[in-house]
């Protein structure tokens, strides 16, 4: 769309080259809209900007001015004596302030971001219009969005979606890691402020007794990620190859058995089969009466069986999900690719390693990294199944031998509300998480050539 | 680039809609105190004049499912005692474990009325989430014993009505043992009943039930009155003793463990002589063993040389009133009557809630009741729970100590390392 | 062997032959002994009596021995006569031998203690004789398989299908158990029943599961559409189109899903009570379609793998990239909808921890999951325990039938429609 006669202006020669109205769209959205003939998009920008300013003159103002404080009034009670009651009056709660304030500041980022589209759309406006070409109408605007525009149209609700109720929540969490919201500042009743790095500074300070158990936790969490989403990867692509290979009939027959167990609920199959595996649970009923063992087996109860049974149990319910997957995909691998490594006499396994895992591999990798990062803060798993358990005492406040980061995190929450703390080394797992992936994910090649597989 | 119209249009309107609804929720939250400072006033009022006007009350109240029904009475009965309130109410399911964090989540949906264990209440006090509760209350507080009226009691003021005492007992098969022999566990323990038998279960792997051992020794937790955040004396001579006791009773094959409630079902079918557990067993054993079923305080034991009398944690179900009810005179007047005698003899007859009140636990009716009698004696035995926040920390490592040493990962060689360390854990702080 | 017989792949048959003949001699080597006293399978076999409450399990003996002869009786005779059908024969016959030898880990502590026979005897005593029997038996099996070109896969996917199935055949029959209880000491229930789901039924005021289940269904139709065409959206337009920003947006939403969730929910709450959505179905929905998108990985990977010409063959008939997406891709993608419908329509059954803080109190918002769980309260389980896992079945249905319903998208395998 470049116009060789001019060339494209930037943030500042928009300004600096414009004209009176261009200068003036820095301050009215849509006034270059509305000048170049584009009135709906131009009224659009405007109604924005308006109310913005309505939103922020009304409420949003005070709200970052209170950002800032985190309050000021206490909570009180005051002793009606007419009636013999204590009336309480409400105070400030910091945690709402806080909230609000980040909504605050989201809807002000989203401003702003809507603030320059505005200027840069206004300014591809009088541009087309001063070399002649024709301005697009807001009905062509409309149909660019099914078209060259149709990431603009499909992304617009996810986004939307995301920024308020992940990335809100995210930055929330991580602002209060900087505050001293601990079990003596709890709201309504307490204000909390902000504290800077002191949280930072106390978690190294009592570094070598949380070092003690955090360390160890971290390691089992990558074991645990690891084991599980490789284990559960690798059985659920197998299971699928087995049912999907020509010889088997009945396929559909075969999947459901193995979908059956998807049916149930997770945190139900959990529950059950941790109950099955106590001490006095039927499997161990089961293997002493078919003479497996004369005593019962401690599943959940020693640290190494414990840890092999978790990995096992989420293996088991694991496998159906990645054979579901698999088998979808499986099925759009092209077959001819199949028929001339027959003739060329390929065994089975040849097969699998030259063609069906390339393939799976190609279209799976970003799944597994999401997986193994799932898994790395699988709550659910590990929360249903052991609680942690078998609690030890060579750890922090008696955290389990199972528990992960994120189950130990939570337990330090339950336990001591320091949600502070627990922000903080929220951010430090999270650092950590991130870095591994992101390392991952850029180098891995799917990501690199997404065109590859053809 | 060009423009993100649809996208951040989008994004701002839904933004935009939400800070709105913020606003009006600020504006509403304000509304509800100017209410109350109408109410208030009105209330002065009505107390000048009595009868002078009928005040539009509405309330909301959560109690266990069990109780739906006896509580809507009391309500009733309550709005026709009381002609200057017109009651509106509300009764929900909220069990009472579940309230407090329920409270906690949002205050402003959430019941004015609510039960509530001793052991939450400075927590909540503390977070500002209770109203305390002098209306009506010096009556019933004078018929409080002192232990119910301390748990309750947060800088002088008393922030939820107690009605029954809640701690577990000792339940026994009079098949198995006599009145006599069920005074003392080591007795109990020496007798045999052969293959497929057990004579004692309770559930050290349980942080509620395992510190019986150690405070029946004698060992103190935050403290002789628990409040003294950095004191656990469980790892002294005494909770030494009482450990190996343990480590002795989880090896012994006569013992079971009550995991899940095995300890219950084999109780039922008959093959279990003793077990500690609370009242809410009564009815279920009761239809099971009928005549055979006994009920004691927990037994002594051996630990260090002389019978020590195992004591366990004491602590009271409460009815509390939510500091932001926008009708706190109803709201507490109501709670305070809920709690009251006549209404904790129906509680007792329909539910099996053991009254707290010492004007009805001296009663004849609730004397007569075996199961009553053994709660109440050993409530006397028991400690109080505390319920300074520091108690968050106790139950984890607690839990740790009692399943190492019935799993056996805790022995006599190891014990003192690993009570130091429970000791450590329980009293530490992350913020020191 | 030389010979060539239809339907049949006779290299495999003389080691099937060696491998029947192992199996039946291995009848009358030591398969139990301890303290000095070994039995052979052939002489248990003949001196377990024939009747009283042993007669299942002693008929597993005697159809392993009499199987275990007669597959090898039949394995020479078909040696020299050799035919499909009694080759076929031979198989059927050493699948039931290996079978019986399978179950044989499972009911010989039972036979041998019962009988008499070995008394404290227990798995570790068996002798070489069994593991010898055992080992052949498989061997032989697949080796007659491979003969009448069975697939081997059938013998994997049955012993895999009653590993999976055990604890879902529990919860089914803890579901029809007559007896109440949260602990029992046997596998088959001593009486069955349908109680258990009338009781789910028909307490309304305490336990009202027709509305909870009528809840979450509500919920999880909503999220599987709602849900399904943001994930085929989002993943559509990262992987078929290209625009400023592409990448840094999937490094933003691999991130921020790392965020331990559990430390922003009451952050999420308050944001849902200030939009007026705290304790409604809608907000789980909502919820929902926000997050949806993370899940894109699999669907983009599945589109990566259409080769560009399919696109551009379409924008030379003059399509639209949003009609591309709605006549091109989407009839290509049955397989991973199937998947990605599954799999939201499973989350919204077993989305646990959010739903319950979101619905505090009010029980008649709750979702199925919630209100399962909160049958295994400690105070509760006891009693409601058979009615949990009745609970746990009715929600595992239609789940079950949407999937039996969704496989038949399966079946049109796409292989060779996409061509570069």
């Amino acid at each position: 769309m470049k116009n060789p006669l001019e060339r494209k202006r930037n943030f500042i020669t928009i300004f600096t080259k414009g004209g009176l109205p261009s200068k003036l769209s820095y301050l009215i959205m849509g006034l270059m809209h509305l000048v170049s003939g584009q009135v709906i998009k131009g009224c659009l920008f405007l109604a924005v900007e308006i109310a913005y300013i309505a939103y922020m003159v009304t409420s949003g103002i005070d709200r970052i001015r209170n950002l800032i404080t985190l309050g000021d009034n206490v909570q009180g009670m005051v002793f009606n004596e007419a009636v013999g009651i204590y009336e309480v009056q409400q105070g400030d709660n910091s945690m709402l302030i806080l909230l609000f304030g980040v909504v605050t500041l989201v809807i002000s980022l989203a401003f702003i971001a809507m603030w320059l589209v505005s200027i840069f759309s206004g300014e591809d406006a009088r541009s087309r219009k001063a070399a002649g070409k024709h301005v697009r109408t807001f009905a062509e605007d409309i149909r660019s969005l099914l078209n060259d525009k149709v990431h603009l149209a499909f992304l617009a609700i996810p986004v939307a979606g995301l920024s308020i109720f992940t990335l809100t929540p995210l930055i929330y969490m991580i602002l209060m890691a900087f505050t001293n919201y601990d079990s003596e500042h709890q709201p309504p009743g307490n204000l909390f402020d902000w504290v800077g790095l002191e949280n930072f500074r106390t978690l190294l300070s009592t570094s070598d007794r949380l070092s003690a158990t955090f360390w160890p936790v971290l390691g089992w969490t990558f074991i645990w990620g690891i084991f599980a989403t490789f284990s559960c990867y690798f059985g659920g692509m197998f299971l699928a190859i087995v049912i999907n290979s020509k010889g088997i009939k009945y396929k559909k027959f075969w999947r459901t058995i193995f979908v059956t167990i998807m049916a149930i609920p997770s945190f139900i199959s959990l529950k059950v089969v941790g109950t099955m595996l106590g001490e006095r649970g039927i499997i161990n009923v089961l293997l002493q009466q078919w003479g497996f063992t004369d005593h019962a087996l401690p599943f959940l109860t020693n640290t190494d069986w414990a840890r092999v049974t978790v990995i096992i149990v989420n293996f088991w319910i694991g496998v159906p999900v990645t054979m579901l997957m698999v088998s979808g995909i499986l099925m759009n691998i092209p077959g001819e690719l199949y028929e001339s490594a027959k003739i060329d006499g390929a065994s089975p396994f040849k097969m699998f390693t030259k063609i069906t895992f390339p393939y799976m591999w190609f279209i799976t990798t970003p799944y597994v990294i999401s997986n193994l990062i799932g898994n790395f803060n699988n709550f659910n798993a590990i929360y249903f199944l052991t609680g942690g358990a078998p609690n030890s005492l060579d750890y922090f406040k008696g955290a389990g031998k199972t528990d992960l980061l994120v189950t130990w995190l939570y337990k330090l929450t339950k336990d001591s509300n320091d949600y502070n703390l627990a922000a903080s080394i929220g951010i430090i797992i999270f650092v950590i998480s991130a870095t591994f992936t992101l390392i991952t994910f850029q180098r891995s090649k799917a990501v690199k050539n997404e065109e590859g597989f053809q | 680039m060009k423009k993100a119209v649809a996208l951040l249009t989008g994004a701002m309107l839904a933004t935009v809609s939400l800070a709105g609804c913020g606003a009006q929720n600020a504006e509403s939250a304000n509304t509800t105190t100017t209410t109350t400072t109408t109410t208030a006033s009105a209330d002065a009022q009505s107390t000048d004049a009595p009868a002078a006007e009928v005040q539009d009350v509405t309330l909301k109240i959560w109690v266990p499912e069990e109780e739906v029904e006896i509580t809507d009475n009391m309500v009733k009965k309550f709005d026709e005692m009381h002609d200057e309130f017109n009651i509106t109410y509300e009764i929900a399911v909220v069990g009472i474990d579940e309230a407090p964090a329920l409270v906690e989540t949002d205050a402003d949906t959430a019941a004015d009325i609510f039960y509530v264990p001793s052991g939450g209440v400075l927590d909540m006090s503390n977070k500002g989430l209770l109203l305390p509760i002098t209306k009506d209350m010096d009556a019933l507080a004078a018929d409080l014993p002192e232990s119910a009226l301390n748990s309750v009691t947060v800088n002088g003021l008393v922030q939820a009505v107690p009605f029954s005492p809640n701690t577990y007992f000792m339940y026994y098969n009079k098949d198995f043992y006599t009145e006599e022999e069920i005074k003392s566990l080591d007795t109990m323990m020496a007798k045999d009943f052969g293959e497929g038998m057990w004579n004692f279960s309770t559930e050290m792997t349980n942080s509620w039930y395992a510190e019986s051992f150690f405070l029946g020794n004698g060992c103190t937790l935050f403290g002789p009155d628990g409040t003294d955040a950095s004191e656990c004396s469980f790892n002294n001579e005494k909770g030494l003793a009482a450990a190996n006791y343990m480590i002795d009773l989880a090896n012994n094959p006569k013992y079971l463990e009550n995991v899940d409630g095995v300890g219950g079902s084999a109780f039922k079918d008959g093959k279990l002589g003793a077990i500690t557990t609370g009242a809410w067993s009564a009815i279920d054993f009761k239809e099971s063993l009928g005549d055979k079923l006994g009920a004691a305080p927990l037994p002594t034991a051996n630990m260090s040389g002389t019978d020590a009398q195992l004591s366990n944690f004491v602590d009271f179900k409460t009815i509390g009133v939510k500091s932001n009810t926008a009708f706190p005179l109803a709201a507490q007047q109501l709670a305070v009557y809920l709690a009251s005698p006549e209404n904790c003899l129906i509680r007792y007859k329909e539910q099996g809630d053991v009254p707290v009140l010492i004007s009805l636990s001296e009663s004849a009716e609730v004397q007569a009741d075996f199961v009553a009698g053994a709660l109440s004696e050993q409530a006397a035995l028991a400690t109080s729970q505390p319920s300074i926040s520091q108690m968050g920390s106790y139950w984890d490592p607690m839990k740790a100590l009692g399943d190492g040493i019935y799993y056996g990962e805790v022995t006599k060689d190891n014990i003192q390392e690993q009570l130091d360390a429970l000791v450590d854990s329980i009293t530490a702080t992350l913020t020191e | 062997m030389d010979k060539k017989v239809i339907g049949l792949n006779l290299e495999h048959y003389d080691k099937a032959l060696c491998g029947s003949i192992v199996g039946a001699a291995s009848l009358f080597l030591p398969y139990a002994a301890k303290d000095g006293t070994s039995l052979s399978l052939a002489k248990t076999a003949l001196s377990l009596p024939g009747e009283g409450k042993l007669t299942f399990f002693v008929c597993v003996v005697w159809v392993l021995v009499l199987t275990g002869v007669l597959s090898a009786i039949c394995a020479i005779y078909s040696r020299f006569r050799t035919g499909v059908g009694s080759v076929k024969l031979c198989r059927n016959l050493q699948a039931i031998n290996t079978l019986s030898f399978t179950l044989m880990l499972f009911v010989s502590k039972y036979v041998l203690t019962e009988s008499g026979l070995l008394s404290g005897f227990l798995n570790r005593n068996l002798s070489f004789g069994y593991y010898l029997g055992l080992i052949a038996s498989y061997f032989t099996l697949i080796r007659f398989m491979k003969t009448t070109k069975t697939d081997r896969g059938y013998i994997l996917l049955t012993i895999l299908g009653v590993i999976w199935l055990f604890p879902v055949l529990w919860i089914l029959l803890t579901a029809l158990r007559k007896e109440q209880g949260y602990y029992v000491g046997y596998f088959f229930p001593h009486a069955l029943t349908f109680q258990n789901f009338v009781e789910l039924f028909s307490h309304p005021s305490v336990l009202p599961f027709g509305r909870w289940w009528l809840n979450t269904v509500i919920v999880a139709v909503s999220a599987c559409v709602v849900n399904t065409l943001i994930v085929l959206g989002t993943a559509y337009v990262l992987s078929r189109t290209r625009f400023a920003g592409r990448k840094p947006f999937m490094n933003i939403l691999m991130i921020i899903g790392m965020f331990p969730g559990f430390m922003s929910l009451i952050a999420v709450y308050n944001i849902l009570k200030g939009l007026g959505l705290n304790q409604s179905l809608m907000a789980l929905i909502v919820v929902g379609a926000a997050g949806a998108a993370m899940g894109y990985h699999v669907t983009k990977g599945f589109f990566d793998t259409f080769p560009k010409a399919l696109d551009e063959a379409a924008i030379i008939d003059g399509a639209n990239r949003f009609q591309i997406f709605l006549h091109v891709i989407l009839p290509l993608s049955k397989s991973i909808i199937v998947y990605t419908v599954l799999g939201t329509f499973l989350g919204a059954w077993s989305y646990y921890i959010f739903p319950s803080m979101l619905f505090g109190d009010k029980q008649s918002s709750y979702t199925a999951a919630v209100g399962l769980f909160w049958l295994t309260d400690m105070r509760r389980i006891e009693t409601y325990y058979t009615q949990f896992a009745a609970g746990a079945v009715v929600v595992a249905v239609p789940i079950v039938i949407l999937f039996i319903w969704l496989q038949q998208f399966y079946v049109d395998g796409l292989s060779g429609s996409v061509k570069g």
